[in-house]
């Protein structure tokens, strides 16, 4: 790491969390101001005051402006929504939640949020916006294509418009609140290295994001800028960077050979976007891809794609986290470089095989252009930026919940057939519920809290004078899926035990209320193989459910008119959270207990090693089953392990149409020494199911269940 | 005729068992009784799973994919594979028509005939070599010291791809004296030398000897110096190092 980026880590590290009332105070004092006009221009005026407003952070990071409050640790305040902790937050960081739950709100805020708020604590995210625009067109040229448009369309569609400039034009303004304090602080510095580099910080934020940038810094600067303007504007969790590297391709020259400047660079970029909380240390998910090729099958990486790689691999952060797009012709360097950090243990870079994930896309409709420009744009989601960001629609079908739900009816299953077109049934009920109400939710977003700068960032929003929640070039609403695995050993369980075998149906429903009274019983339950060991009888299982859940997805989609849904496998912290609300389940799971934490076997599950659980994976077709991504953690053991040896592991997977990898190389010994020794582990990173996190940082929950999976590696 | 084979467990994604990714088969039964030993549970004859070579090779070759782009294979270990050389002669010849990269991995206490049914269908023997001194093997292990050569020297004399192993096991093989001997002897048969540090991960399980046989690095080195003083090349990490 750097010298700078040691500092600015330093003072991140100090930081503490800490509630920060001044946005919503702002917002408060804004809002009736503009309660009479338009939504979206009412949101423009309530973002244009605040970022005329909102403290200035030019003390943590002097090499790029740009903070969403006065100091690091903060948790952003959006009383437009509400206020309060993220259950995912519950999980992750309890001792962060305890900080927002000691809290009193103040009670003109509290009135706010009675009156006004809209549930929640922050807007939808899971988006990616077009950066091409934000780096090389500028905001003054989205503002005169808002001008240009002025008079088209219905009164919405102008006032919508009109909010895009106005977002633009404040958003600028904050740019150059940034240059002039710069100017100022660099007078006042002693230190003609720091202030040189406020003077540099000055002379772009006097340009960018108004202007089209000129150098690497400035792109960068804009970036950060437009970048914590959304979070800002209110979207608190998965603002995605969309894709980085393609995005800074022409000042490549400038990355070539990285230097120690470039490092500097790139380390105080990924800092400057880890720096600004939401809920403080919790895991924001801002995802940077990178690498993967265009629609010509090019490659297009360039030297910032390794420049990005090395600064994640030297500052450590959580956050933002990094996927890495492969494909069959992936530059090699840069291939190399990922595997190297991947094998030391960094669990970083995430990667994501664009062959079935572009077919995952085209298969719905998408231009075959647009496809080849996706990203990811929250924990593992996929997405196109500014055109398709609709993946993550919430609750979606928890299948081991829907199998349990068909299992438990009055009248039982009598076989796995006839269990399956129970499950298709349900699923279809839940899905076409979900889904409808996936689409009226994002209107509703539309037209109650609409976000005018992050929708002018967007592809065809301006001349449509539409809104990114509802008005995006592809609407793809998803099924956002948890719990295959455990419906999968659920069914294979029940097949040879009770179908084919002599436990009564009886018995087990009995068992199931009971949260499994009989150990013995049990453990004749968890015997049977699981699903990831690679077992053509068990993991054509899994094929029988996602057919099912096919049959039921196409038939909403077609009643909706839409070309299909994006199915998503993405578990993050959520199979926690589904866990404890359901009962004992027939894979020999007790009441209360996590689902499995990714589209891999479930935590112990897995006795045939990583290669069998690729294996089982591998029999699904992910642009069919799963176009929308999903996350597969697989945890390796590194002793003994190289280089080429990851490199097969991961290209063998790949080119047989794998399409997510999250690859951990920590042993378990390691993680037990953390532990113990905190201190000497702080920059011990582990991939959890969709965020990244510090190992230390964890709750116990989290850490058990990480040293649970890397015990489990043969 | 078929034969089968009796099978104590298949292990996929090994790193240790020869070259790239492979596909590891303890095969049941072995003719040594090392106090160290691991895998005890794959000692007796009688044990294990009961599998058809062709249907095993099905099995095996789900890895194929990883094998391929990491130079890997199979590699049958043990307990002692040659103590079922029928059944695993037509494993290894079934996995050979399909192109796989196959290493047998022995204690070489087993009948010559065995490892002459093995010659042709063996890309790379992995032959244990304990220890030097006759008395202080057989104490340790119950082998013969003389039958274990011929063996080793028949495999050689065939052409064969070899790499002889040396688990080094704190108090039997773990000094200057030991090592030196060890050089002397093995430095007759040209092949290169692969240390395997003695580890204590099996402790706990049943039947393992509770001593401790792990050695730290300077075992490892002293041990690698002194063969290299005898020219011998000491091959790790998958390289061969003069």
């Amino acid at each position: 790491m750097q010298a700078l980026s040691q500092t600015i880590d330093a003072r991140l590290a100090a930081a503490q969390d800490h509630v920060d009332w001044q946005r919503a105070e702002i917002v408060v004092r804004a809002w009736p101001r503009c309660a009479e006009c338009h939504p979206a221009e009412r949101s423009a005026g309530v973002l244009t005051a605040i970022l005329a407003e909102i403290d200035l952070d030019l003390e943590t990071n002097p090499m790029f402006a740009g903070a969403t409050g006065g100091k690091p640790g903060h948790i952003m305040t959006m009383p437009e929504y509400g206020w309060g902790a993220d259950g995912q937050a519950r999980i992750e960081v309890p001792d962060l939640c305890a900080v927002i739950d000691a809290e009193m709100v103040p009670t003109a805020i509290q009135d706010y949020i009675d009156q006004n708020g809209f549930g929640g604590h922050h807007s939808y995210g899971h988006l990616a916006v077009d950066l091409e625009r934000v780096v090389h067109g500028g905001l003054a040229r989205i503002i005169a294509a808002c001008d240009e448009h002025a008079g088209r369309g219905d009164a919405d569609a102008q006032a919508r418009r009109r909010a895009m400039a106005t977002a633009c034009r404040a958003v600028i303004a904050w740019a150059q609140r940034y240059a002039e304090g710069a100017e100022q602080r660099a007078a006042r510095e002693s230190d003609p290295l720091l202030a040189a580099r406020y003077k540099r910080m000055a002379q772009a934020c006097r340009r960018v994001p108004a202007l089209p940038a000129r150098t690497l810094h400035e792109a960068l600067q804009a970036v950060v800028l437009c970048h914590l303007a959304q979070h800002i504007e209110g979207h608190g969790l998965s603002v995605s960077l969309g894709l980085l590297d393609r995005v800074l391709a022409p000042f490549a020259d400038e990355a070539v050979g990285n230097s120690p400047d470039t490092a500097e660079l790139f380390e105080a970029f990924l800092l400057a976007i880890h720096a600004n909380g939401v809920h403080g240390r919790f895991s924001k998910t801002q995802c940077v891809t990178i690498g993967g090729a265009d629609a010509t099958g090019r490659d297009c990486c360039n030297a910032t794609s390794e420049a990005i790689l090395r600064a994640f691999d030297a500052v450590r952060v959580p956050d933002p986290h990094v996927f890495l797009r492969w494909h069959p012709a992936l530059n090699a360097p840069v291939a190399n470089v990922a595997y190297d950090m991947l094998l030391r243990g960094v669990s970083m870079p995430l990667l994501v095989n664009d062959v079935p994930t572009v077919a995952g896309f085209e298969r719905l409709g998408i231009a075959t252009e647009d496809a080849w420009d996706y990203c990811v744009i929250g924990c593992n989601e996929l997405g196109i930026p500014g055109r398709a960001c609709e993946t993550a629609m919430g609750p979606g079908a928890i299948h081991i919940n829907v199998v349990h739900a068909a299992l438990c009816e009055e009248l039982a299953p009598q076989s796995l057939s006839q269990w399956i077109e129970r499950y298709e049934m349900r699923v279809e009920q839940q899905l076409r519920k979900q889904v409808a109400g996936f689409v009226a939710q994002r209107d509703r977003h539309a037209q109650e809290r609409p976000t005018p700068f992050t929708s002018a960032l967007m592809y065809d929003t301006v001349e449509r004078g539409s809104d990114c929640a509802n008005g995006l070039r592809y609407r793809t609403p998803a099924s956002y899926e948890r719990g295959l695995s455990n419906a999968v050993d659920a069914m294979a369980a029940v097949d040879a035990l009770v179908f084919h075998g002599d436990v009564s149906m009886d018995a087990l429903r009995a068992a199931l209320r009971g949260d499994w009274p009989d150990e013995s019983l049990r453990q004749r339950f968890l015997a049977v193989t699981a699903w990831g060991n690679d077992d053509p009888q068990i993991d054509a299982i899994a094929r029988r459910i996602l057919d099912a859940r096919h049959r039921a997805g196409d038939r909403v989609a077609a009643a909706l008119g839409l070309p299909g849904l994006l199915y998503c496998h993405v578990v993050r912290s959520l199979h926690h959270m589904a866990g404890k609300t359901l009962g004992a389940t027939a894979d020999g799971r007790h009441a209360g207990e996590a689902l499995g934490d990714s589209l891999g076997a479930c935590s112990g599950r897995a006795l045939a090693g990583p290669t069998a659980v690729l294996g089982s994976v591998l029999t699904l077709d992910p642009a069919r089953d799963y176009g929308g991504g999903t996350n597969l953690n697989l945890n390796l053991n590194p002793q003994g392990m190289r280089l080429d040896h990851l490199r097969a592991l991961v290209e063998g997977f790949f080119i047989d149409g794998g399409q997510e990898l999250q690859i951990a190389c920590v042993s378990a010994a390691q993680l037990r020494d953390a532990q113990c020794h905190p201190e000497r582990h702080r920059d011990l990173l582990v991939r959890i199911a969709g965020f990244n996190a510090r190992f230390v940082e964890l709750s116990a929950l989290e850490q058990q269940e990480i040293v649970a999976r890397a015990e489990h590696v043969c | 005729m078929t034969t089968t084979l009796r099978i104590n467990r298949i292990q996929r994604c090994c790193f240790h068992d020869g070259p790239g990714i492979r596909t590891t088969v303890f095969m049941q039964g072995c003719a040594l009784r090392c106090w160290w030993c691991h895998n005890p549970e794959a000692q007796v004859a009688g044990g294990g799973a009961e599998r058809a070579p062709d249907d095993l090779a099905q099995e095996l070759l789900r890895d194929r994919r990883f094998w391929d782009r990491s130079g890997g294979g199979v590699t049958l270990s043990g307990g002692d594979p040659l103590l079922q050389a029928a059944g695993a002669a037509q494993l290894l010849a079934r996995l050979g028509a399909a192109g796989v990269h196959r290493c047998v991995e022995t204690a070489g206490m087993v009948p010559v005939a065995a490892v002459e049914a093995l010659l042709d269908v063996v890309d790379l023997w992995l032959f244990d070599y304990k220890h030097a001194d006759p008395a202080d093997l057989r104490a340790a292990t119950g082998a013969d010291r003389g039958h274990i050569e011929a063996n080793l020297t028949r495999v050689l004399e065939s052409g064969a791809d070899l790499r002889i192993r040396v688990p080094v096991i704190a108090g039997f093989n773990d000094t200057p004296a030991a090592w030196e001997a060890h050089a002397q002897r093995v430095g007759r048969f040209q092949a290169p030398v692969e240390l395997l540090p003695g580890h204590d991960w099996g402790r706990g399980k049943g039947g393992v000897d509770p001593r401790r046989c792990s050695v730290d690095d300077t075992v490892i080195a002293g041990f690698a110096a002194c063969l290299r003083r005898y020219g011998i090349a000491i091959w790790e990490n998958e390289s061969c190092r003069p």
